[in-house]
């Protein structure tokens, strides 16, 4: 018997293979962070089905998440416009720190102290802008530069916590629970997140910030004021910082220097994550908010294990380097 | 810019150069008026009992008539060994007050202090050749376990908050942990806070224990290695709407000392930085006078119990505790 093989069916085979092999690696890469959230909360839900699935701890989840997605958000507008912010950690404390110092100490009332710290963060980050577009400092310099001033700002601002005539309008700020008992934090971040992405999706800037950090040439070419748009973005990033480190302050009730500087690197993960969810390598803030989800839901159930300390940074380590290394790996195959 | 890139290469050299064939300075004033410099290597400056340390050794200095140069090292052993280095070599201090290192960490910064004849006091590192007088940090840890466990009780469930990288940490954590072991009825979980995060970590680690011991759960408490942390749970537990659980911290900053007087805070051992800072820079002082006369001492400045019962009294006494 003798078997013949029409060279025109094996290469259509072949051809069949190679789309089901690429359409396989797209959808890892856009979808394998939500998977991997799916199966953590299936994991979790089945070892711990009366202390992980509760309500209690799902909002407990989301307050944790709240401040990182909040500041992670601001992030994600200078990373789309091609830039980074290592500022943003240290803006937090120090907005967190003078707010405090503004009402307990200088008897500023609450409304214009937040106000106006929000301007300060806000302030941070047109500063950074204008270093980055007008000096042409590179980003990263700029903003580290900048961060690391303010802890000197804020430590001659005040050496010690300052937590003496807090006022309980101030504290109820992160504290309140005044719509279906969802804390306020959980509530302002998705105030927080709506508004950035509809600026991002909805509108002209955001088109124009894609632009620039898709092909910064091309988007000048077209016309695109290239700098306005960066010191945007860093600007709405100092904000996000502020507010980030004002609710901090207010759910503890003080103002602590340096109390905001681990976010930086929260953020920076949550943002990466996000950046391997939903869409090719892009950052946008959906991907950032599911980010923060992962981190805060892995950090969440293996506490609830009572999982030996060590494996919480093994864990946030390595699912950022899975999930970007995937998905850029996927990406890459999946162009082949 | 080729040019210039080349000429900085040249005139950096050039300084390193004279630096490495600069004749090695011994002790003494690097002041021509002859005015004493005390240097202090702070591990993180920022920190409310780090910065009561310095303003106390400070103050004393100053009256003293010394001049007081900080190097804030944010942290890392590493500008700790060069800042003493410099302290010693080029600087010329006449003492070195190094602040919440191990001493195992600074070796290379006591060599140098050692070679230039320049005492060195330490803020809560081990008493090791060429520190001439150190604090104790294990006191206060035993201090604040005993008075929680005579509170607490020796059976019930704690969260421990700890931190075994800072020196005067590990030995909280140690005298934490040899307590702990003795008490067969405390069912201790672990986390170690993270720096920077470590307000943030204590906020998730306390939310996620939470959710493993429901209100009502039994006898619960969390112990933070000092007050960041422990202000973290706090607000974690403010967030749940949790008023069964105790919390004790260590250190005592003005934060803390608020949470003690609004009964979010149950128990904390305040350390009196200031005094100890003016106790250093007098050994300091003191060892320079006494010369080869001179023997290590470990200073224990106790700690001062701070709860609801006491927070008048020691606000009474210590008015300036909560600026």
């Amino acid at each position: 018997m003798t078997l013949t093989t029409d060279p025109g069916t094996a290469a259509a085979d072949v051809d069949r293979r190679r789309d089901r092999r690429r359409v396989a690696l797209v959808l890892l890469s856009r979808y394998g962070t939500l998977v991997g959230l799916l199966l953590m909360l299936i994991g979790f839900t089945i070892q711990a089905p009366t202390t992980f699935l509760t309500v209690p701890n799902f909002i407990n989840i989301l307050s944790q998440a709240s401040l990182t997605a909040i500041i992670a958000a601001g992030l994600t507008m200078t990373l789309v416009v091609g830039e980074f912010d290592l500022s943003i950690g240290y803006v937090a404390s120090f907005a967190g720190l003078i707010v405090v110092g503004f009402i307990a100490r200088d008897g500023v009332p609450l409304l214009l102290a937040l106000l106006l710290v929000l301007a300060v963060g806000g302030g941070i980050g047109a500063v950074n802008g204008l270093l980055v577009t007008k000096v042409r400092i590179n980003a990263v310099i700029a903003t580290l530069g900048i961060g690391t001033a303010l802890v000197g700002v804020g430590f001659a601002y005040s050496s010690f916590p300052i937590a003496a005539g807090v006022p309980v309008e101030f504290t109820s700020i992160a504290l309140g629970r005044p719509i279906l008992g969802i804390p306020n934090p959980i509530i302002i971040m998705f105030v927080v997140l709506a508004i950035l992405w509809i600026i991002l999706n909805k509108t002209d800037l955001g088109q124009k910030m894609q632009a620039v950090g898709g092909n910064i040439e091309a988007a000048r070419l077209s016309g695109i004021r290239v700098d306005r748009v960066k010191i945007f973005a860093f600007s709405t990033a100092g904000i996000c910082a502020a507010l980030t480190g004002m609710l901090l302050s207010s759910l503890l009730g003080s103002g602590t220097l340096a109390a905001a500087d681990g976010y930086l690197l929260d953020a920076f993960a949550a943002v990466f994550l996000g950046s391997a969810t939903l869409r090719d390598g892009e950052f946008h803030i959906l991907g950032t908010l599911i980010g923060v989800l992962i981190i805060a839901v892995g950090f969440n159930g293996l506490s609830i294990f009572g999982a030996p300390t060590f494996v919480q940074p093994i864990f946030k380590g390595a699912i950022l380097v899975l999930a970007v290394g995937l998905s850029t790996l996927a990406r890459r195959y999946a162009k082949a | 810019m080729k040019k210039a890139l080349a000429l900085l290469a040249t005139a950096s050299v050039a300084a390193l150069a004279l630096v490495s064939c600069a004749p090695a300075a011994t002790g003494g004033s690097g002041d021509e008026g002859g005015q004493k410099t005390l240097g202090i290597v702070a591990l993180v400056a920022t920190d409310a009992l780090n910065a009561a340390v310095i303003e106390g050794a400070t103050e004393e200095a100053e009256a003293a008539g010394w001049k007081v140069v900080v190097t804030d090292t944010q942290g890392s052993p590493d500008k700790a060994n060069a800042a003493m280095t410099a302290f010693s070599t080029t600087q010329k201090v006449d003492a070195i007050l190094v602040s919440a290192f191990a001493s195992s960490s600074i070796g290379a910064g006591l060599a140098s202090a050692k070679a230039a004849e320049i005492p060195v006091v330490s803020w809560g590192g081990e008493l090791v050749d060429g520190i001439v007088a150190t604090s104790s940090a294990l006191k206060v840890g035993e201090d604040s376990v005993n008075a929680m466990l005579e509170d607490f009780g020796d059976e019930g469930e704690v969260l421990a908050l700890t931190y075994h990288t800072g020196v005067l940490c590990l030995y909280r954590g140690m005298a934490f942990e040899e307590a702990m072991g003795a008490t067969s009825g405390i069912d201790v979980t672990s986390n170690e806070v993270a720096i920077p995060g470590q307000v943030e970590d204590g906020t998730a680690f306390t939310s996620a224990w939470l959710a493993r011991h429901a209100e009502g759960s039994g006898p619960l408490a969390i112990w933070g290695a000092w007050d960041e942390p422990g202000m973290g749970a706090i607000a974690a537990l403010k967030q749940a709407g949790r008023t069964d659980v105790k919390v004790y911290s260590i250190n005592g900053a003005p934060n803390a000392l608020q949470a003690v007087q609004d009964g979010t805070m149950t128990q904390i051992i305040w350390q009196d930085g200031h005094t100890e800072g003016v106790e250093l820079f007098t050994a300091a002082a003191e060892s320079i006078e006494a010369g080869d006369a001179w023997e290590q001492k470990t200073i224990d400045v106790p700690g001062v119990l701070v709860d609801a019962d006491t927070i008048d009294d020691f606000l009474a006494e210590h008015p300036d505790a909560l600026s």
